[in-house]
């Protein structure tokens, strides 16, 4: 004959919460979280480093207004690069040397000599 | 328990999971105190073994905490995804191992001295019923625990199972009325003569 519901429902009642966790098995489980959640943080650390990096850079310049000076004297030093400060006189119509701003013979002596000689 | 995780003792578990995702050490505490000795005592009655049990408590909870990141608020329950994960890791267990899934015939009440009736512990009962769980197929097994044990309710069994409540209340009933016969044997033994 089969044992009687009650007399079941008593050997569950008594099953319930009998396996509690031990110290070391929780320690256990705590230590997996941590070393989880440690690899969570590296990546978002290292993100945010990144970011951080460049916005601390950003600032450093003087933000957008700092950016765009940087900007305009990388390209006018280009220029003054690609073309030699005659040339770049010429480019501007000899204004300045008209108003005594370059000279180039005075400037840097000799720079003729390095460029190539203008024909005609 | 520090004051940071009184405060946070209030939160959902789902909450708590993003909080975890974000840092937050209390966060894996109270999920660990609330969780872990559900899926802990489930394991140990599917498995009928305490080492096994803890094993694989713990590497549903490694599991859990790998899943935080991706853990939507309002989405899925933790305990009910976490009862999920350990129920396949339990079976997978038994499935590896090999494992006779059928009544121990020699499981006997440890003690049979006269009017051992009186006397029976509790862990002698506990030893029955974990016997008779074993008799039972994989599904009915957990089924019974989850529903008489653990007092989930059919609708979140059926989540975890991934079955139809339908399937549940039918693997319930089946399954505590073959408990009921497998421990017909051990019925005075186990005190319940009259």
């Amino acid at each position: 004959m089969a044992i009687k519901d009650q007399d079941l429902d008593a050997l569950f009642a008594a099953a319930r919460d009998q396996d509690m966790p031990g110290d070391d098995l929780i320690a256990r489980v705590l230590a997996d979280a941590e070393t989880v959640q440690e690899s969570f943080g590296a990546k978002a650390n290292t993100n945010t480093d990144r970011a951080s990096s460049f916005w601390g850079l950003f600032s450093a310049i003087g933000g957008w207004r700092g950016a765009g000076g940087l900007v305009a004297a990388s390209v006018t030093g280009l220029m003054i690069g690609v073309y030699a400060p005659d040339q770049l006189d010429t480019v501007l119509g000899g204004g300045l040397s008209e108003y005594g701003f370059v000279d180039a013979e005075t400037y840097w002596p000799g720079l003729d000599d390095l460029l190539p000689a203008e024909e005609g | 328990m520090e004051p940071l995780d009184a405060e946070l003792n209030d939160l959902q578990d789902d909450a708590l999971m993003i909080l975890f995702a974000g840092g937050e050490q209390a966060a894996a505490r109270i999920l660990t105190a609330r969780l872990l000795p559900r899926v802990l005592n489930h394991a140990a009655r599917v498995l009928g073994d305490r080492a096994e049990a803890e094993d694989v408590a713990q590497e549903a909870m490694l599991r859990l905490w790998k899943a935080a990141k991706e853990w939507q608020q309002g989405g899925a329950k933790p305990s009910t995804w976490l009862y999920r994960v350990t129920a396949n890791l339990a079976i997978d267990r038994l499935r590896k191992s090999g494992r006779q899934v059928g009544m121990d015939e020699n499981f006997e009440p440890e003690d049979d001295r006269p009017g051992a009736e009186a006397q029976m512990i509790e862990a002698d009962r506990r030893s029955a019923l974990d016997a008779g769980l074993a008799s039972l197929p994989e599904r009915q097994r957990q089924a019974v625990v989850l529903r008489h044990i653990e007092g989930l309710a059919n609708p979140e069994i059926a989540e975890i199972l991934e079955i139809s409540v339908e399937a549940v209340e039918s693997l319930t009933a089946r399954g505590k009325r073959s408990l009921a016969q497998a421990l017909a044997g051990q019925k005075e033994a186990l005190g319940y003569g009259n």
